[in-house]
């Protein structure tokens, strides 16, 4: 068929404005290998000009898909040389060490040392406490955390925490609290606050839940005010802080027992489970850490929470015999999770 | 639009997912609007952008950071439609024989500028049908199955298959007869 397509019959295609002749004409070009040049440059000037597309829907889900079929093919690849074959074989003979291990995951209990005027909570990990300060200021710490405080309070009331904690700060006229962690200082009136500011995360998280607080950079210069239901994101690596609107309960359901994923990738999941249960988890296919997943647990045991993911999700999990480190002290239990075969 | 930086291909080339991520939601919805315009299909659209990020996954090693990506990324995507006018030309061909059969216009039929308009409605009017019509209808029209297969695979009789596609057409033709009576359908319909 004779070639006739030019510019107006591109855009008007494109537009939706054609007639089933004018359909074959585009099909023809389209489908036929020996094309000219031309028409390829007014279709790459059509194609820049979508360039700002923007009110489509979410492409996301194709994201996903496509990693999920990098995987796939990236596995057919390495076929062979696994080392999961060996891994099975210990398996087998270290199960019962598990058991066992598994009553240690409690063993360090929390200290309180005094050093000069200030105090310390250390929480262990995998497990969860409630504080309350001379000041009746009260709250709760999460696993791995760390509190300081100087017993005597004044008028400067002043904490330092790493780690993740909830405040309910008691209101003192003329007194005012400070919660200091690595990177910035958070000032309040009476409110109830999370903080989560792990010194592994690059990321501190302030949400409010209920008052007023005023947050000021350590090393970055800023100052931003906190209303309730916000939540601040201070990135110290990039230097980058985010605000945004949450739902503040969701912050602090772990002082009720809650573990709450909620639409978070896999990366950021694995470090919550692990601080959750004191366990260590590799995740051996990168592409997975951006697997999004939504979930709440109360109560239930690693092993469940596990199963459920993996009823949920493509991926499975192993958890691996525990080794003892150099000083014969038993390591930290190991979970592998990797994409489903 | 800035142009993706040459630092995230750079990335990219290593095999940083989140490069490639980046990459996705820069240029994802720029392919899929691009595709969306010339194979009229939602789900060819999403195929496409799904075949050509895997592409540029798998080449990543050869990928070229100096020169433009935009150039890079149109030439995969022009190959792929390119494949899919190919696949999409039958169930084209099938659509256009239920619309002539079914429009009553006949002469001018194939120069008629609201063919889209067309395509439209009868996508429209297909999902209106009662469910086994329906569904009798798309394996007879769509997927071109005899009247013996259908009748087996929805375990009815082949006089009810039939009587099922009549009145699909039928159905179609009294549409579209009252849409060109009410001169619903018609090119000016698309000015201004």
């Amino acid at each position: 068929m004779e070639n006739k397509i030019n510019y107006k019959t591109l855009l008007d295609f494109s537009k939706g404005r054609y007639s089933y002749n004018e359909y074959l004409d585009i099909k023809n070009w389209f489908t036929n290998v020996r094309n000219d040049v031309e028409v390829e440059e007014q279709l790459f000037n059509q194609w820049q000009e979508f360039s700002d597309s923007t009110n489509t829907k979410s492409l996301h889900s194709i994201f996903e898909k496509i990693q999920y079929n990098i995987l796939l093919e990236e596995k057919k690849n390495e076929k062979g040389k696994s080392i999961w074959q060996y891994y099975r074989q210990v398996a087998a003979i270290l199960i019962p060490l598990i058991a066992i291990s598994a009553s240690l995951y409690f063993f360090t209990k929390p200290s309180q040392t005094t050093a000069q005027a200030w105090s310390e909570i250390n929480v262990p990990e995998g497990a969860r406490i409630e504080f309350l300060l001379p000041d009746s200021t009260s709250g709760w710490l999460n696993s791995g955390a760390k509190l300081k405080y100087n017993a005597e309070f004044t008028r400067h009331r002043k904490v330092e925490l790493t780690g993740e904690a909830f405040f309910k700060v008691k209101h003192r006229e003329n007194s005012d609290f400070t919660v200091g962690v690595n990177d910035m200082d958070i000032k309040v009136l009476g409110t109830q606050f999370n903080v989560s500011a792990y010194a592994n995360e690059t990321v501190t998280e302030v949400v409010l839940k209920e008052g007023k607080v005023e947050i000021e950079g350590k090393t970055a210069t800023f100052n931003q005010v906190l209303h309730p239901g916000e939540k601040i994101s201070y990135n110290h690596e990039k230097n980058s802080l985010n605000k945004l609107a949450v739902d503040a309960n969701i912050s602090s359901a772990w002082t009720n027992g809650y573990l709450v994923i909620d639409d978070e990738p896999l990366a950021q999941a694995a470090k919550k489970l692990e601080r959750w249960y004191g366990v260590e988890i590799a995740i051996q296919d990168e592409v997975l850490k951006n697997f999004r997943f939504k979930a709440t647990f109360q109560e239930e045991t690693l092993d469940e929470v596990l199963r459920y993911i993996a009823i949920t999700t493509p991926i499975s999990y192993k958890i691996e015999t525990r080794d003892h480190n150099s000083s014969g002290v038993l390591k930290k239990k190991q979970v592998v999770l990797k994409l489903k075969q | 639009m800035i142009p993706i930086e040459s630092k995230i291909l750079k990335e990219l080339k290593k095999g940083d997912h989140s490069a490639f991520e980046k990459i996705f939601e820069r240029y994802s919805k720029q392919l899929f609007q691009f595709s969306l315009s010339y194979l009229k299909s939602e789900e060819a659209a999403e195929d496409i952008v799904q075949e050509v990020f895997i592409k540029i996954w798998n080449n990543r090693k050869e990928l070229k950071t100096d020169t433009s990506f935009q150039s890079y990324l149109f030439t995969i995507a022009l190959n792929s439609v390119r494949k899919y006018f190919n696949q999409l030309s039958r169930l084209n061909e099938l659509k256009h024989d239920i619309l002539f059969d079914s429009s009553g216009l006949k002469s001018d039929f194939d120069d008629r500028s609201d063919y889209q308009a067309m395509l439209d409605k009868l996508e429209e009017l297909i999902k209106q049908m009662p469910e086994k019509r329906r569904e009798v209808f798309i394996k007879k029209k769509i997927e071109e199955k005899s009247l013996k297969e259908i009748s087996e695979e929805l375990n009815i009789t082949t006089k009810t298959v039939e009587y099922h596609i009549t009145e699909a057409m039928r159905f179609l033709k009294s549409e579209f007869d009252k849409l060109q009576i009410q001169g619903l359908i018609f090119f000016h319909l698309f000015i201004g």
